[in-house]
């Protein structure tokens, strides 16, 4: 075996360790806050735009994503380019990304099935974790963009996955985002 | 690269453990955050085009066989 060469290695390519400290001198973790069980998170504090800007960034490829948050990260990514065109009325474009979110965050319930406002990833460091509600509230946009598309039987189902998403959602975690989504879950009639 | 750690914690670490590449200080998280760093240490391997080539999600042991492969098939690859 010849012996890497790290100049030349250094002046190939860069590799970039993220984390170096890591376990050997990590923060304690007394700062992490707490909630009672029946807090709500106010809008203020937990909202979608919170989640797109901590999820911006590096783009995860669908073929590329290997770990329980790739999988979070490309849901979240998707979800921000089928709300962005679904303000323009894109229906089938936004259908395609808000379904493709959903495909990447289902994958993710089912290795951590419960929502958290704050998830500890490191040291002090928490994302806010809310795949349920996530789900439930690309339904609710779902619903919209089935109804333009003349597909009531679409839009009724996304009601009730919604509806059982938000549910498993509000089982952990309290968020005023969840009872607007939940609001908006009920005066939704799919058929018009 | 350190996310949310203290200078006085990394010289005493660089000390420690006699470190003589530099290391960078991203105090909010925000480099991390870009990256999408969920554990720690995480290691990227960049080229010369700034592509991503491989990740390591776990601490590295760079004297391993396998590393030593991926080094040494990476400084093949054509400028």
């Amino acid at each position: 075996m010849k012996r890497v060469n790290l100049k030349g290695v250094l002046s190939l390519m860069f590799i970039l360790v993220v984390g170096l400290l890591g376990t050997r001198c990590a923060t304690p973790k007394e700062g992490l806050k707490t909630y009672p069980k029946d807090y709500v998170h106010p809008l203020t504090e937990i909202n979608l735009e919170k989640v797109f800007s901590e999820n911006r960034g590096l783009k995860i490829l669908e073929e590329n994503a290997t770990k329980v948050h790739d999988y979070y990260r490309g849901g979240v990514q998707e979800k921000e380019e089928g709300e962005r065109l679904l303000k323009e009325s894109s229906w089938e474009e936004a259908r395609d990304h808000l379904e493709k979110s959903n495909r990447f965050l289902r994958v993710v319930v089912k290795y951590l099935p419960e929502d958290e406002a704050y998830r500890n990833i490191y040291g002090e460091q928490t994302v806010i974790f809310l795949p349920n509600l996530l789900i439930a509230d690309n339904d609710l946009k779902l619903i919209t963009v089935y109804k333009n598309l003349k597909n009531d039987d679409k839009a009724a189902q996304a009601k009730a996955g919604g509806q059982q998403y938000l549910a498993e959602s509000l089982k952990s975690v309290k968020t005023e985002w969840a009872f607007q989504v939940k609001k908006g879950l009920g005066d939704e009639s799919p058929k018009k | 690269m350190a996310s949310k750690e203290k200078e006085q914690d990394l010289k005493k670490y660089k000390n420690e453990f006699k470190v003589s590449s530099p290391i960078l200080i991203d105090e909010n998280a925000s480099a991390a955050n870009a990256y999408g760093v969920w554990n720690r240490p995480e290691t990227f391997f960049i080229n010369r085009e700034g592509k991503i080539i491989a990740r390591a999600l776990r601490e590295v042991d760079w004297t391993s066989n396998n590393m030593k492969n991926l080094i040494q098939y990476l400084l093949k690859e054509k400028k």
